[in-house]
């Protein structure tokens, strides 16, 4: 089994050591750090997210293999940014004002970062104009959580500011949350529903066709 | 446990609500493996044939959660004293309004204001897990979520136990939220019952501070039907991963230490 497809392999199984240990390994050898999350780590997680998919595999196995590949990802980030490896993309993402939940949100946001975007996260019950802000410098996506059918509606506030500043058609805007769903999403106007992490890395990718 | 004996006589009219507010923080809440595995959306079965490395970060959480859930129930009966178009009128110039309340109380003699909660420390600590490892943070996260469904299940049903030796029967628990307005249902119920007493509080978008801390109204009375699941009153039982565990469960894993 090569390093790469024994990287892969700890990050499906969620061993964190050996994970982190097969990215140093990697980096020692020579291999380029693109390669190594491209081929390492995006494809690990993409493995693991087709498995949930399909039934395989659930949530708690997904998340031992995030945190696996999250730990791996740290090694590995210093020697992206020395070689100017690009993201794909730039995300912001915030549970919407009124909310204080965080932990899916959070889940998102580890997923995305996992597969190679640049995640602004702007944590829990967070205003319009702070959106805004992150797409004027550059966001290509805006990413919003809601749990509560009370403040999903605060969705369309960030998405009406977005359209005041005339930034709309700039960005893709993704929702999701307990109480979301894709006929609501289709009714604020967002590009899309994402209903868990996997999915949101997905629609994301299809969204800016990255 | 929430009893007739919380139920305030005539004479306290006069009583404050932190006086007429009953609280009970002696509760031991027992959650088991399989119980985390499902709330975290997995199937506990099909884990375990796996041997998969999920097991032992549930099982961490668990062990963690002994120290962290810290469960508490303020509680309050208050006298039905008529119906008005979509309100429920209480005594004290209280009143409850909606037609979801009105539906399921309007034969009740009085109504039960409950608020339990498992306290901060379990939350703040997912919390602080979240970056250092994620897994365990969400599981831990699940521990409460299960852990204050359980207190939550154990009250209703020490409240039926009760409230059966008198012949009286206790209705669906109502939540605001579930089909009754978040905003004026939470209000309505926390001018009933002083949920301070146990340090949960209403932000300005009326969530619950504590975030593991909930709240349900409960009719009582000897034409009560005990019929039915507060799922069923919900606009979020479709999506809602907790509702098969909710419903699936014939016994009080909550005991009294």
């Amino acid at each position: 089994m090569g390093q790469l497809e024994e990287l892969r392999a700890a990050v499906v199984d969620g061993q964190k050591t050996t994970a982190v240990a097969k990215v140093t390994e990697a980096l020692a050898a020579g291999l380029a750090p693109e390669k190594i999350l491209q081929e390492g780590l995006i494809a690990a997680m993409g493995e693991t997210g087709a498995l949930y998919q399909a039934g395989e595999i659930f949530v708690p196995e997904m998340l031992v293999a995030a945190r696996a590949m999250s730990a791996a990802l740290a090694v590995l980030k210093p020697h992206l940014v020395a070689e100017g490896v690009p993201s794909r993309g730039k995300v912001v993402i915030g549970t919407v004002q009124g909310d204080l939940h965080d932990i899916g949100k959070n889940l998102v946001a580890m997923f995305l970062e996992g597969n190679g975007f640049e995640v602004v996260d702007l944590g829990v019950d967070v205003p319009p104009e702070r959106f805004v802000a992150e797409v004027v410098n550059g966001a290509k996506a805006v990413a919003l959580s809601a749990l509560l059918t009370t403040t999903m509606v605060n969705m369309c506030d960030v998405i009406s500011a977005l359209v005041d500043a005339n930034l709309r058609e700039q960005v893709r805007v993704l929702v999701g949350g307990a109480p979301i769903t894709t006929e609501y999403a289709n009714e604020i106007g967002a590009d899309g529903y994402a209903r868990d992490a996997s999915s949101a890395v997905e629609l994301l990718c299809q969204l800016l066709e990255v | 446990m929430p009893t007739a004996g919380g139920v305030k006589p005539a004479a306290s009219a006069g009583l404050s609500r932190r006086e007429q507010t009953t609280v009970r923080a002696d509760w031991r809440l027992v959650v088991d493996l399989d119980d985390v595995l499902q709330a975290e959306g997995g199937d506990p079965g099909r884990i375990r044939a796996r041997n998969s490395s999920a097991l032992a970060v549930a099982e961490r959480a668990l062990e963690l959660s002994g120290q962290l859930l810290h469960a508490a129930v303020a509680w309050r009966f208050v006298p039905v004293v008529g119906q008005r178009h979509e309100s429920l009128l209480l005594e004290q110039a209280c009143r409850l309004t909606g037609p979801v309340v009105v539906e399921h109380l309007q034969a009740a003699k009085q109504v039960g204001a409950f608020v339990c909660t498992i306290g901060p420390e379990l939350e703040d600590q997912a919390s602080a897990l979240f970056a250092e490892d994620p897994a365990l943070a969400v599981a831990l996260d699940a521990v409460g979520s299960v852990a204050l469904q359980r207190l939550a299940h154990s009250v209703r049903e020490a409240t039926a136990l009760e409230m059966g030796r008198t012949g009286w029967q206790v209705g669906v628990a109502i939540s605001p939220g579930a089909s009754w307005g978040l905003e004026i249902g939470q209000r309505q119920l926390f001018a009933l019952v002083e949920a301070g007493l146990i340090g949960v509080s209403l932000n300005n978008s009326s969530l619950m501070q504590p975030k593991k801390s909930t709240s349900f109204v409960l009719g009582v009375g000897p034409d009560m039907t005990s019929t039915g699941s507060p799922c069923d009153l919900c606009d979020l039982r479709e999506n809602c991963r907790y509702r098969k565990l909710y419903e699936s469960e014939n016994d009080c894993d909550v005991v009294a230490q």
